[in-house]
Formats: structure tokens, C-alpha cells, sequence
């Protein structure tokens, strides 16, 4: 048995390693190691990273990018000081597998002084008559958004997503309300469940408020003085002026807006988005109120 | 594992590394899988994935002892 070496996968690992090391270093206070690490994000969130920068150095036909032979695409590394020479093999795997071989640092000078030196764009769009302004806009656009589209795309699918689960909501969900109040009770378990019908998602929100102004009452009559013990007691080993602001923004919250008042100087909340962050914001505060009550 | 102990055990595998790249044959390549699970363990998954991925050798009939009075015929 003998073993025949490969030096391109050794350099891809050198490659791997040296980004690895790179993580743990960089300076976040440096805008240059910034921008290595959000490029780096993008090559580890997206297996296809290279292949994409590949299509962009070729010039495929898919592409705003100058189109580049066999002999160009060795100029273009040698240009850029690297020595790579085209082997003659499929041109976007080769240019693929060198620049699995570099590491972030010399990826970033392959994005920013080669795929996007204006002199080969400009090339091209007077052989082409074409116009050199517009080629190298549609080409950022295409880098911009395979760049983001890396950065969002995941290699598999979260299971919660497939199961429609998310763990916070979960847990605010499941737990169970059975405080001495029924009125209490009823109120926040009424606000669950039309929370996950998306046109009583105000409605949700009114209860949910109507709910929180009831359990300021729940040790006395006197609204200002039971909140205060309530404050006291979810405060415990905490910072009681965080809760007291708490109480008193979501206060202010309920009462500006259109959830427990109705005139018509409230102001409306229209975005889906800001009425689950209000629903929830409160949801974690009552949920808080209650395990605290029921350890009193 | 602090970032700069874990940093420095880095440098050392990538040295190790690197030397097999002109020292790996099949008598130490038991050595070299060794260094590659100890590599794996000090990466992340997305990184674990990709090192997992690459082709670092191949494994080739030794001819180099080989004569015709080995043929059957």
C-alpha cells in the first residue's frame, strides 16, 4: 500500500485551520477584521460559498461578471500574487477548489482586488459595447446578494421550525395559571388562546392588559400599594427599580395605545410584529408575577 | 478552554499539519487520523463539516517491489 499525497486538500485544511485561529484572535474593534469576519461568517454559513465566488471569477453566463478563459483565470491569480495555474479541468470546480485553499485573508483579496477590478469590467464592456456603470452595479447587487444569502442560509432546517415549536413560546404557553383569582385566570388563559388566532391578536393584547392591571391588585384593593408588593417580591434578589419600570412602561404602554382605552387620540398598533413583542413582553412579565405569587 | 489556549493548540495542530503534508505515508498514517480527530475536536460543527469533507490522500497499490515472476502466467 502506498499513499499518494494531496497537497490541495492539505491546503484547504491549513486554510480551515488558519480561519479557526482567526476566530479566536481577531480584533472587534478593527474594521478590517470586521469585515474578514463577516466574510468568514458567510463562508462557514454557506457549503456553496466558493462555488458561488468561482461563477463570479469565471464570468458564467449566469453572470454580470467578465467572462475569463483558461489563461485569464491563471492571470488573474498570478496578478493577485498567487500561483495557481489552470490545469485545464472544468473551469468554475478548479477556481472552486483554489479558493477552498485560501484562507479569509486571501479570499478578501481575491473579492476586492480581483473579482472587482474595474479594469477587466471595463474590458469587457468595450468589447461587448456594453455599458461598464451598469455591468459593475448588476455585479455588486449579485455578490451583495449571494453574500447575504449566505449568511442566511442554514445547512439543515432548525427542527422547531419544522415543528412549529419555539422554545420561549413554548414555555410562556404551557405554563399553567391557576392563581386564587378565577377572574385573573381566565382573563390571561382567554388571552392565549386568542393570541394564536392572527385577527384576535389585539384582542389578545386587551386581555393580556386587562389581566396585568388586574394582578396589580392581587394582595390589595389599593392598586398602588399591592403593586408595590408585587414589584417587592418578583424583585427578589434582583433590581426592584428594573421591575418598577417595568410596571410603569408597559403601564404607559397600555395606556397610549389603543389596548385598554379606545379614544380616539390612542394611537393604533398596526404591525403583527410590534403586537407579539408587546404580547410577549407582557406574557413574560405576568408569567413572572404568578411563579412569584406562588411561591409567596 | 480559554480562546488563547485553544488558539495555541491550533497553531501546534497546524504545524503538525503541515508536516505531514510532505511526511504522510501509509507507516504513520494511523499517526495522521489521530491528528485529525484531535484537530476535529477543537472545531465547530460548520468546521468539522468542511475538514470532514476534504481529501487529503489516496491509497495506491505499492508496485515498487513488484516483478514479473509474481504473474501467475
Amino acid at each position: 500500500m502506498a499513499i499518494q499525497i494531496d497537497n490541495a486538500g492539505f491546503k484547504q485544511a491549513e486554510a480551515l485551520l488558519s480561519d479557526s485561529i482567526f476566530l479566536l484572535n481577531f480584533d472587534r474593534n478593527s474594521p478590517k477584521d470586521l469585515k474578514l469576519y463577516k466574510l468568514l461568517r458567510a463562508r462557514q454559513e454557506n457549503p456553496d460559498f466558493e462555488m458561488a465566488l468561482a461563477e463570479f471569477v469565471c464570468g458564467e453566463s449566469n453572470n454580470s461578471f467578465p467572462y475569463r478563459s483558461s489563461y485569464f483565470l491563471t492571470r488573474f491569480f498570478t496578478d493577485l500574487g498567487f500561483e495557481y495555474i489552470h490545469d485545464g479541468t472544468t473551469r468554475r470546480f478548479w477556481v472552486k477548489d483554489v479558493l477552498l485553499q485560501m484562507p479569509i485573508k486571501e479570499l478578501s483579496v481575491v473579492i476586492e482586488k480581483g473579482i472587482f477590478n474595474k479594469r477587466d469590467f471595463r474590458k469587457e464592456a468595450k468589447e461587448k459595447g456594453q455599458d461598464f456603470e451598469e455591468n459593475y452595479e448588476k455585479a455588486i447587487k449579485e455578490f451583495k446578494d449571494v453574500f447575504n444569502d449566505s449568511l442566511t442560509v442554514a445547512s439543515g432546517v432548525d427542527l422547531s421550525y419544522l415543528l412549529d415549536f419555539n422554545v420561549n413560546t413554548e414555555l410562556l404557553f404551557d405554563e399553567q395559571v391557576q392563581t386564587e383569582d378565577d377572574e385573573l385566570n381566565k382573563l390571561i388563559k382567554e388571552a392565549k388562546e386568542r393570541f394564536f388566532n392572527p385577527k384576535d391578536k389585539q384582542i389578545a393584547i386587551e386581555k393580556l392588559w386587562d389581566a396585568f392591571e388586574r394582578i396589580k391588585t392581587y394582595y390589595d384593593g389599593n392598586k398602588k400599594q399591592s403593586s408595590a408588593k408585587l414589584v417587592s417580591v418578583i424583585s427578589e434578589n434582583f433590581n426592584s427599580e428594573f421591575f418598577e419600570s417595568e410596571f410603569i412602561v408597559l403601564t404607559k404602554i397600555g395606556n397610549d395605545y389603543r389596548i385598554r382605552h379606545h379614544e380616539t387620540d390612542k394611537k393604533e398598533i398596526n404591525e403583527i410584529r410590534h403586537l407579539n413583542y408587546l404580547f410577549f413582553r407582557m406574557l413574560s412579565l405576568i408569567t413572572l408575577c404568578l411563579s412569584s405569587i406562588d411561591e409567596t | 478552554m480559554s480562546n488563547s489556549e485553544k488558539s495555541q493548540l491550533l497553531k501546534d495542530r497546524l504545524n503538525e499539519l503541515i508536516r505531514f503534508k510532505t511526511e504522510l505515508t501509509a507507516e504513520n498514517l494511523d499517526e495522521f487520523r489521530t491528528l485529525k480527530k484531535e484537530i476535529l475536536k477543537l472545531l465547530d460543527d460548520e468546521q468539522k463539516h468542511r475538514l470532514n469533507q476534504i481529501t487529503f490522500y489516496k491509497i495506491t497499490e505499492d508496485y515498487s517491489n513488484f516483478n514479473t515472476d509474481d504473474l501467475p502466467f
